[in-house]
């Protein structure tokens, strides 16, 4: 497609991603998030709470996925929260979220169930506290011309999958009874001008996302949720460290509540994520703000359902949990609610505070 | 024949030192900076992982990817190194050509390939021809670079010998400038064979998937550490060691050569 600007972007953002990646790449991964835990409380002089730097690790490329979160920022929710400063960590194809939670280096992580079950039973110390998504967002991304509508219709074709979606996959795979070898995968970076230029057929994406991004630039495209075929979970999960429960259970609290107050205006206003991600959290990506509108729009449909409307946001019912074990089950993810979930922390915000709930 | 023997045992015995050492500082660092050990391994984890009785499965993955990134290195650097040398003599035999062509590859040099891999990836699939074209190019510059200076660098007594004997520019090329040229061509491959590994691993991560480059991002994602840690120690180990089978080549081909220039250490 005529777009020269987005992919000398595409160029540039490899680039800086990959640098120094060359042979140590997931050794300097995970090294780089290794380091000493460089957060340090400082006792605040104006007698308020204060809780230090707030290190949140996004699961992506900063677009309007994070919508609350640069909002929360923007708003200064998280310092009336108690936090000092707040350093959003942009994911994307080649991070793992839940690796730098693990290492202490981010206080949370946005992650979803099947990557943070699968590191789980590997012995990660983590646990979900809460889900922005109530529904799963992945979908396979296809041209209309040449839709990809059924998991069977993968079986002989080319996909591109991100390097940190590879749990979602392998488990989307085995809850469908499908033989990974019957189908070629690529690796995929964020941008996706190779299904564009049919050098593959499908591609691993968000509903939200992709699909929007392609639709602005007059591309008609087929999507295939993985919600709709044997993969129903949550989504978006909030990911920390166990003993970050114990340690830092009233950091934990304070980043929830301003995360909620921010969720709670971006479903009120779509577009004002969406005019924070392309004019200054993503600035950088070339997003268009228009595409972006679509995107926070889609997203709120999963943010907001019935259930959270009663309940509050980012939390899960009883039923919706043992859809999700179970459904991970499916893809071999043997985990149970206990050790996936722990969601006594959100509950307490809620508790103490029942105004949070209060949606539009 | 005992003293390219003895080369070769040298060469060995160096490189048994380098992975000495870098073991050393590897546990060094783990043990110094305090690590949480879900995420880190030391040698010695590696180690009994790769030999644990129970890991016939994962001693077979590792082992079809260390094939795969072999295959890949070994291609680029072949067909690297061979164009960079076809190149490097039509320019020693064409000076206008090289004034053309030169200031063009430096240029292309500049750009980094990681950020060249997806247009790679475009133009010739996500193939052994990408993997052969990345792994290449790395190979390509500093060879090209070493030996056509070489070409140019012969004393000139011998190049007047060569003309008042009337020999044609070819046959100066063939007698002459390519034998005293093999020195650079080595110390050049020395350098490229690491480069083409790392080209290779690359390639593997951005376009084909396949191999050590991508089973090392993978496994961090999948948290299949233990077979991280062994994967980024067989590409360090084989770097190595290609390094070292290059410098014990280039000790025998000296020593035939340019016996003068053959006595330094390796």
């Amino acid at each position: 497609m005529g777009h020269p600007m987005d992919r000398r972007l595409f160029m540039l953002r490899t680039a800086r991603a990959a640098a120094g990646l060359a042979v140590l790449g997931s050794a300097a991964t995970v090294l780089a998030a290794c380091g000493d835990d460089d957060e340090a409380p400082s006792t605040s002089a104006s007698g308020g709470k204060d809780f230090g730097t707030l290190n949140y690790q996004l699961s992506w490329i900063k677009n309007v996925e994070f919508a609350g979160a640069y909002i929360a920022d923007t708003n200064g929710y998280y310092k009336e929260a108690g936090f000092s400063s707040v350093n959003l960590m942009a994911g994307g194809p080649n991070v793992s979220q839940d690796s730098v939670v693990t290492a202490g280096k981010a206080l949370v992580g946005i992650s979803s169930p099947d990557i943070t079950g699968a590191a789980i039973l590997k012995g990660a110390p983590l646990v979900a506290i809460g889900a922005q998504y109530q529904k799963n967002p992945f979908c396979i991304m296809s041209l209309a011309s040449k839709p990809i509508n059924s998991p069977q219709d993968l079986v002989g074709r080319k996909i591109g999958v991100q390097a940190t979606n590879e749990p979602v996959w392998n488990a989307f795979l085995k809850a469908n009874n499908l033989d990974p070898s019957k189908i070629t995968k690529v690796p995929a970076q964020f941008d996706p001008q190779p299904l564009v230029a049919k050098e593959v057929d499908g591609w691993f994406s968000f509903f939200t996302n992709e699909p929007n991004l392609l639709k602005t630039k007059g591309i008609d495209t087929a999507v295939m949720l993985l919600n709709d075929h044997g993969y129903p979970m949550v989504s978006e999960i909030y990911v920390v460290r166990k003993d970050t429960l114990v340690k830092d259970r009233d950091k934990v609290k304070a980043m929830l509540i301003g995360d909620i107050r921010g969720w709670t205006k971006s479903i009120q206003d779509p577009a004002l994520g969406a005019k924070l991600a392309a004019t200054v959290y993503g600035k950088d990506l070339g997003l268009s703000e228009a595409e972006q509108v679509l995107e926070s729009a889609a997203q709120n449909t999963v943010v907001q359902t019935a259930d959270t409307k009663a309940n509050g946001l980012f939390t899960i019912t009883d039923q919706l949990i043992e859809q999700t074990i179970k459904t991970l089950a499916l893809g071999g993810v043997t985990v149970t609610k206990d050790q996936l979930f722990d969601l006594s922390v959100l509950k307490e915000v809620y508790q103490a505070d029942p105004s949070l709930k209060v949606t539009p | 024949m005992n003293r390219a023997v003895k080369r070769v045992l040298i060469g060995l015995g160096s490189a048994a030192l380098s992975v000495g050492v870098i073991c050393a500082v590897w546990q060094g660092l783990i043990s110094g900076f305090d690590l949480d050990p879900f995420l880190t391994r030391g040698p010695l984890d590696v180690w009994r992982y790769l030999l644990d009785p129970e890991h016939d499965a994962e001693r077979a993955l590792l082992a079809e990817a260390s094939r795969i990134t072999a295959r890949d290195a070994v291609i680029g650097m072949v067909a690297g190194t061979t164009a960079a040398v076809a190149m490097a003599l039509a320019f020693a035999l064409w000076r206008s050509f090289e004034q053309t062509v030169m200031p063009v590859a430096m240029a292309l040099r500049a750009v980094p390939l990681v950020a060249m891999t997806p247009l790679i990836a475009l133009v010739f699939g996500r193939g052994l021809l990408s993997v052969t074209v990345i792994a290449g190019i790395v190979t390509f510059f500093p060879v090209l670079v070493n030996v056509s200076l070489a070409l140019r660098a012969v004393p000139a007594s011998a190049l007047d010998l060569m003309h008042a004997y009337g020999a044609s520019p070819a046959t100066t090329l063939w007698r002459v400038q390519v034998p005293s040229a093999l020195p650079a061509l080595f110390a050049a491959m020395r350098v490229a064979a690491p480069l083409a590994l790392v080209g290779a691993l690359l390639a593997e991560w951005l376009t084909t998937g396949r191999g050590l480059g991508y089973l090392m991002l993978q496994s961090v994602t999948t948290f299949e550490l233990d077979r991280m840690w062994t994967a980024v120690t067989i590409v360090t180990v084989a770097s190595i060691l290609l390094y070292t089978v290059i410098s014990v080549l280039e000790q025998l081909t000296l020593a035939r050569y340019a016996p003068d220039q053959a006595r330094r250490a390796l």
